[in-house]
Formats: C-alpha cells, sequence, structure tokens
C-alpha cells in the first residue's frame, strides 16, 4: 500500500517535471508568492520567515508574503502547503517542527498527511541549544546535574516546551547518554506553552534544568538569573566563550538542533527548485543576510534539496526514538 | 528621579516630526482597523505587520505599539456601538455599554470609554516609567502554583456571572471549558475532540467564538425582532453626551480598575481579556451602583476600559523585562524587537534605555493622540445606532467574516463563527448568558497549562501547594468568595425570580 503510494508519488513527481517546463521556465516569478508559517504571529519560525521575506523582497524586487497559519503544531499549515498547487507560489517556512517532528512525534492517525512528502529546497539556519541552570545552582557541569538527578529523580525539576520543541530531544539525548531512563524522571517534567517561560521558571527556582534555544534564555543569562552549563555545537559560540560545547562537557552524543529552510508541495518543478536553491545559496553567502540571521542569533547554513533530505531523514531516526522511549510511539 | 531624566529625553526622541508621525500614523490605522466591526488588536496586528517591516527599529515598534493600542481602543467603539467586539477584552465593554447605546446614551458610554482609556493608559504607563524593574520580580515570584491559585480563584466569577439562574450559569461555563479544550492536548500533543476534522486541531479560535457568540447573535435577534435601529431614543446634543454626574459617578471605577488591571497585567499570561473579566468583577463587588451592573451601569463601561488598557500597557512588563508576551499580540511586538537585535530580558532598560525610553515616550503621547483623536468623533459615532439596522447588519457580517478570518488565514474559523452566532442566538432564546461560556473558554488554556506546571513540580502530585502560602492564600480566597456569592444568590432568590420576571414581560 504504502509502496504503491509512494511509487504513484514518484510517478507524479516525473510527470510534473516533465510536464512544467513548456509553462514559462524563464518567467518564474512572475506574480507573488506566499510563503505559508505554520505558527502564529511572533515565533520563532515567524521571525525567519519574515527576515527572508525582507530579503528577497529587497534583493529580486518580487513580492513575498508571508501568511501565518497556526494551529496543531503546525500540522494544519504544513497540510495546507502540502495540498496546495505545486506552481513554486505557495511555499512552505519549514522547521523541524513542521516536518520531522510532526512525522515522529505524533500519532500517525492525527496527521493527515505523510511527512517525507514535500519537496525539500534548502536550510538556511541552525538553532543552537543550550542547557541551563539557576545563576546561584549548585551545579557547574552536566556532570553534576546527572549525578543529582541519578539521586533524587523525584525532586529533580526540569523544563522543556511541549511537543514539537526542540527541546525535548535535547533532555532525552542527556538523560539517555546519563544513563538515567526515561520513566524515572517524566513525573517531574514542567512542561511549558512558549520558549520564554522556561528560562522564567528557572529564575524563579521554580525548575532546576532547562534545554533553550539562545535567543529565550540569552536576557536571563545577561541578567545574571540564570547560567548556561553546555552548549550543543562542535564549537564554543563567540557569543559565550566560557560555555563548554557537549563534547567538552562529557557529552559528545549529544546531537540535537533546531532549523529553519523551505520547501515546497510534493512534484514541485525544477525551475522553482533551482531558482530558490540559488537564492538561498546567494544569501548565505551575502554578508548583509547572515548579519540579519546573526542579530537573531541564528547561525547561517546553507543545505541543498538532496542535503537536506538526507539530514531530516537522520532526524526522524533520532526523534522517532525519543518518541518511543517517551512511549509516546510504538 | 533617573527615571525622569530618561523618559524625558525618550519624550524628546519620540517628539521627533518622523518618531511623533509614526506614532500618529500607527494609531490612526489601529483605530480605523479596530473601529471596522470584527477587527480587534491581533487582526489589525496582523494584517499591518508588513508594512512596519520596512522602517528602523524606534519607528517600528512606536508605530506597532500604536497599532496595538489604538486598535484596543477602536474595538470598544464598536463593542459599545453594536455590540460587536473586536477581541474578547471588549467583551465586557459591551456588556453596559451596548444597553447604553440602547437608552440612547452611546455619547456617554463612548465618552467615558475614550476618558478611562486615557487615565487607564497614563496610570498604568506611570507604573511602567517607576517600577517597570520591581514588577519584574513580582511576576518572577509569581510561578505556577500561584497562578493556578489564581485562576481557580477567578473561576468563582461564573457564579456572579451567570444572571438570573445558576444552573445556566453553570452549563454555560461547562460549554466554554469544554469548547477550550478542543484540539490538540498541550503535554502529550494528543488530539481531543477533533473527531478527525483535521482544522480541529488546532482548537476553536477564540476570536471566532466571541465575533459568533455577541456579533452574530446581535444581527439574528436584531433580524428575528425586525428591529429598524438599534436605538430609537432621540440622542442628546453633544454638550449632554457624558454629564457632570455620570464622569463622577465612573471616576472611582476609572482608578480602581487601572490599579488592578496594571497589577494583573504584569503577571506571567494574563491578557486584557482575562483581565477585563477580573477586575470587572471586582469593581461589581465593591461598587455602590452594582445592582445596576450588566443593565447599563456606565461604571461598567469605565471599569471595562480601565481594566483592558492598564492590562495591555502593563503586557509590557513580561514581555520586555522577561521575555514571556501574554498575548499573540504582545509576541508579535516582541519578535519586531528580536528581529532588530533587542534582546527583551532583566537588562534591557539598562542596555537599550534610548529604545525603550522613546517607545514609552511614545506611548504616552499616543495616548494623548488618541483622546484627541477620538472624543471628537462621539458624536458621530453616537449617531451610528440610528442609521437603518439591515444597512449595519450586513457590514457587521462582512467585517466579522474578514476579521475572523485575518486571525488564522482560516475559512474553516468563519465557518466556526456563524455555528457560534447560531448557538449564541439559541442561548439567547434559552436566557443562558454567554459570558460564562467566554469566561469557561479563556480560563481553561490558563488552568490547564498551570495545573499540570503545578503537577510537574511536584513530581506527579499537587504537594507542592503546601509550600506556596501565595497559591493557598488564592485558593481559599476562591471557596470564601463562592461561598459568599451563593450565600447572596441564595438570599437573594426571590428578588431575582422577580427582576427576572419583569425583564421577561
Amino acid at each position: 500500500m504504502r509502496r504503491q503510494f509512494l511509487l504513484t508519488a514518484l510517478g507524479m513527481v516525473l510527470l510534473a517535471s516533465v510536464s512544467t517546463p513548456a509553462a514559462g521556465q524563464s518567467e518564474y516569478p512572475s506574480r507573488p508568492i506566499e510563503l505559508v508559517v505554520p505558527y502564529a504571529t511572533g515565533g520563532s519560525t515567524d521571525i525567519l520567515a519574515r527576515i527572508l521575506a525582507k530579503y528577497v523582497s529587497e534583493k529580486k524586487g518580487i513580492a513575498f508574503n508571508v501568511v501565518n497559519r497556526p494551529g496543531g503544531s503546525g500540522i494544519i499549515g504544513v497540510r495546507e502547503v502540502l495540498n496546495a498547487r505545486p506552481d513554486g507560489y505557495t511555499l512552505l517556512a519549514d522547521t523541524h517542527g513542521a516536518s520531522t517532528m510532526i512525522g515522529a512525534f505524533n500519532d500517525p492517525a492525527d496527521v493527515p498527511f505523510d511527512w517525507r512528502n514535500r519537496t525539500w529546497i534548502g536550510m538556511m539556519d541552525k538553532d543552537v541549544i543550550l542547557y541551563l541552570v539557576k545563576e546561584d545552582s549548585p551545579w557547574k557541569t552536566l556532570k553534576d546535574v546527572a549525578e543529582y538527578a541519578r539521586q533524587n529523580p523525584k525532586k529533580f525539576r526540569w523544563g522543556t516546551t511541549g511537543r514539537g520543541g526542540i527541546a525535548i530531544p535535547a533532555m532525552q539525548q542527556f538523560f539517555e547518554a546519563s544513563g538515567i531512563p526515561a520513566d524515572a524522571v517524566a513525573d517531574t517534567q514542567v512542561l511549558f506553552k512558549s520558549g520564554g517561560e522556561g528560562p522564567v521558571a528557572l529564575a524563579a527556582g521554580n525548575i532546576d534544568f532547562a534545554a533553550q534555544q539562545i535567543p529565550e534564555a540569552l536576557g536571563l543569562i545577561q541578567a545574571k538569573r540564570i547560567r548556561a552549563l553546555a552548549v550543543i555545537s562542535d564549537e564554543r559560540l563567540p557569543l559565550f566563550p566560557d560555555v563548554p560545547t557537549v563534547a567538552e562537557a562529557g557529552y559528545p552524543m549529544i546531537d540535537v538542533a533546531g532549523w529553519h529552510g523551505v520547501s515546497g508541495p510534493p512534484g514541485l518543478p525544477r525551475n522553482v527548485v533551482d531558482y530558490w536553491v540559488t537564492l538561498l545559496k546567494e544569501a548565505n553567502a551575502d554578508p548583509v543576510f547572515r548579519d540579519m540571521l546573526e542579530q537573531v542569533r541564528k547561525v547561517p547554513v546553507f543545505l541543498g534539496p538532496e542535503e537536506l533530505r538526507a539530514f531530516a531523514e537522520k532526524e526522524y531516526e533520532k526523534y522517532l526514538d525519543v518518541a518511543r522511549k517517551l512511549g509516546w510511539r510504538k | 528621579m533617573e527615571n525622569l531624566a530618561l523618559l524625558s529625553a525618550g519624550f524628546a526622541n519620540a517628539l521627533t516630526a518622523t518618531n511623533l508621525a509614526y506614532a500618529l500614523l500607527g494609531c490612526l490605522l489601529g483605530t480605523m482597523v479596530g473601529v471596522l466591526p470584527g477587527l480587534g488588536p491581533t487582526a489589525g496586528m496582523a494584517i499591518l505587520l508588513p508594512v512596519t517591516a520596512w522602517l528602523s527599529p524606534i519607528p517600528a515598534i512606536i508605530m506597532l505599539s500604536a497599532i496595538f493600542y489604538g486598535a484596543m481602543y477602536g474595538g470598544s467603539t464598536t463593542a459599545i456601538l453594536i455590540n460587536v467586539p473586536g477581541e474578547v477584552s471588549s467583551v465586557i465593554t459591551a456588556v453596559d455599554g451596548y444597553r447604553m447605546a440602547q437608552r440612547g446614551r452611546a455619547g456617554a458610554a463612548l465618552a467615558v470609554a475614550a476618558i478611562s482609556s486615557f487615565v487607564a493608559g497614563t496610570i498604568a504607563l506611570i507604573g511602567l516609567t517607576f517600577f517597570a524593574p520591581a514588577l519584574a520580580s513580582v511576576a518572577l515570584s509569581m510561578g505556577p502554583p500561584e497562578m493556578l491559585g489564581l485562576i481557580v480563584f477567578s473561576m468563582s466569577m461564573i457564579i456572579t456571572l451567570s444572571g438570573p439562574s445558576l444552573l445556566k450559569g453553570v452549563f454555560s461555563a461547562a460549554m466554554g471549558i469544554l469548547v477550550g479544550m478542543v484540539g490538540l492536548d498541550p503535554t502529550l500533543g494528543k488530539a481531543r475532540f477533533t473527531f478527525g476534522v483535521t482544522p480541529l486541531l488546532g482548537g476553536i479560535d477564540l476570536i471566532a467564538v466571541v465575533m459568533g457568540l455577541f456579533a452574530l447573535t446581535e444581527v439574528f435577534k436584531s433580524v428575528a425582532s425586525g428591529a429598524l435601529s438599534i436605538s430609537s431614543e432621540r440622542l442628546p446634543p453633544w454638550y449632554r453626551f457624558l454629564t457632570f454626574q455620570e464622569l463622577r459617578a465612573s471616576f472611582g471605577a476609572m482608578l480602581r480598575s487601572s490599579g488592578l488591571g496594571f497589577l494583573l497585567g504584569c503577571l506571567p499570561g494574563m491578557t486584557p481579556g482575562v483581565v477585563s473579566f477580573m477586575v470587572y468583577d471586582a469593581e461589581k463587588k465593591v461598587s455602590r451602583n452594582s445592582r445596576n451592573f450588566g443593565s447599563g451601569a456606565i461604571e461598567g463601561v469605565a471599569a471595562a476600559e480601565g481594566a483592558n488598557n492598564a492590562c495591555s500597557a502593563a503586557n509590557f512588563v513580561p514581555m520586555l523585562t522577561l521575555g514571556i508576551p501574554p498575548s499573540t499580540s504582545m509576541a508579535v511586538l516582541m519578535s519586531g524587537l528580536i528581529i532588530y537585535g533587542l534582546q527583551p530580558g532583566p537588562l534591557i532598560f539598562e542596555k537599550e534605555p534610548a529604545f525603550v525610553w522613546t517607545v514609552i515616550g511614545s506611548m504616552y503621547i499616543g495616548n494623548v493622540i488618541l483622546l484627541v483623536l477620538n472624543l471628537p468623533f462621539v458624536g458621530l459615532w453616537a449617531k451610528l445606532v440610528r442609521v437603518p439596522y439591515y444597512f449595519i447588519a450586513s457590514l457587521i457580517l462582512l467585517f466579522c467574516f474578514i476579521g475572523t478570518y485575518t486571525v488564522r488565514n482560516s475559512l474553516f474559523d468563519v465557518g466556526t463563527c456563524l455555528v457560534f452566532g447560531i448557538i449564541g442566538f439559541l442561548m439567547d432564546r434559552l436566557r443562558i448568558s454567554a459570558l460564562p461560556l467566554v469566561l469557561g473558554l479563556i480560563l481553561t488554556p490558563l488552568f490547564e497549562n498551570f495545573l499540570r506546571q503545578t503537577i510537574g513540580m511536584g513530581g506527579g502530585s499537587l504537594s507542592v501547594l503546601a509550600e506556596r502560602p501565595i497559591a493557598i492564600g488564592f485558593l481559599a480566597l476562591g471557596f470564601i468568595t463562592a461561598a459568599i456569592a451563593l450565600y447572596l444568590r441564595a438570599k437573594g432568590a426571590g428578588l431575582a425570580r422577580c427582576l427576572d420576571a419583569e425583564e421577561a414581560s
């Protein structure tokens, strides 16, 4: 059944790519493009989409509109894009939460599409994660945290955002690497609706440990209310020269990052994909665009369609493993 | 007094021609969007956000903030005149405001709303100027258990909001709670009450429900009763729009609601919608005119508008100093800051003084602009109640659908709005108040959120409450108010029955 579906999909992709070039290869884009953000205004993906829109509109002079279609942890907006006409005028502001995490974390019965069934275009940035404690916490390293959590699993309060948040796999990998079974600490998980709440709860002493993206935590780190123990990155960040990488902290196996990029409905014509790949590549090399990303504390990264697909596939396996350990998936 | 020096520098910046122009433009656009029936701050900012993308940081944030409070303000105009709140925050304004409009006192209601908004905005800004960093620590000390206590306490309002029949009120609230639970569950991401309908995964949109229950219901009611216009009363001459007695009567309500609205607005997750309910309820309990609350008390309008405006200004405290925006509108503003590399956090006042104080300065100015802009229009707006209703009704429907659609760009939400219009009409026929429904709907997600967090903090139980005196205090207060309200209700049952019969006849 599944194979049949994939074959049909493949056939459609081939058909689409054969039949569309005639429809004016040189003319794309000839009317405004909609970039659908599957989340509400004001979130991380929304910010990145608006930065891209601004850059593209200024650079190419094309009308490029950001449309927010929030709801259902991204499922509603993603579905809309995947069902849209594959003409390059409806694109998705893609992210880990809108692709691999929907696929891995949700019960397939609740998701009205196959997460793989999209045209990958490219990645534009990665989102780095920090492990954090309260400023006056006795813990100085990740090992200290692990030690305490192992001995007092019922007292160890840790926070993440809800499902779809990148903090969940970051926490799960930490527990696994520390030899702490997921169900031992399941009861003391405190879930937050938005990214900013975790750092605030840390500063107030309502939780003991959290994993967060940089923009959410930076304000309270600078005010010396919370402290970063490690950063999930291959190298130390210029922003936090004193914060060790996870490998330096003795956790080389931890590897989680959020990302943002662009995707489209399945069967997007070759010329549209090429147009966007060239544009994203150019943007990645452009200091103006890199500055815009660094301004919002993202790391500029470019991955093309095939690399992004392979990357997503690997991430999916990772997240599926997390979901199984948490008992979310069988 | 260092703050005063900084603020005056901020004023100087805000008064430069460009910044002033953007504040004015934002106020104008915001008010224009706000007075369109069915469009409030959320929809307004969503529509106008791209306009600000081309500006440099300070003008952009000035303009966005102005759009926000302008739309907030404009929303109360339609709430009063035609019972169409553009946002949950003006639902309570409509309760007394619309009754006043029907009695030919639209001018008074509009004028008092304008003045109360101005007073509350200014008081809240003074609070923001002098106490913002201190208030951030207050917000920090209100953790999930304390907020849970506060929400449980607020639930006792269901009793006072129920109208003549408690049973009907509880039924209405229960419906709101049920509607509030539709969608993906926030912890496990499991679909609840969605029956396989994909758009329901995103939950039922609050604004769609409010538009349906109030605006559409109002249209259906008027069509059913064959009303020719909202009010057939003769309008008083302009100098009699707001009498001195009315102004004096509402002055206390303005001050109290500004103070309480501001304090509540500093807490995490407290939106103007929730806060206006809480403050209105509190004011009703202390007011000398409490018997008329709900049937056109001018103090009610003053309290509602004071609360939501003070709260919106106070919402800048958790947004700026802690990076936790209570509402979508605040989240949009915060993303504006982040895009420009301004980091919300306790140090924002020290690190970005020019920015913060210019924006605060422009908000003081914006408040004055709104008052000057709107008071002269009171007479014009007030005439709207005499426009033939078939004309107004079609406009209400049109703009409600546009407004509902804009919030999430969803046609499904327009359908939701229509369904709730029919539900609201049936509820009205059965004499069930829609207010407890709205309250249940806005409190449920907060309650669930804080309850789960409290349980997580206690390692799977509510045990952590025992260490939290403030939380216990709120819970106790909740039970005591509920008990008193029930007692008073039992005592006044006979009276209520009389009133009910009188109203029905």
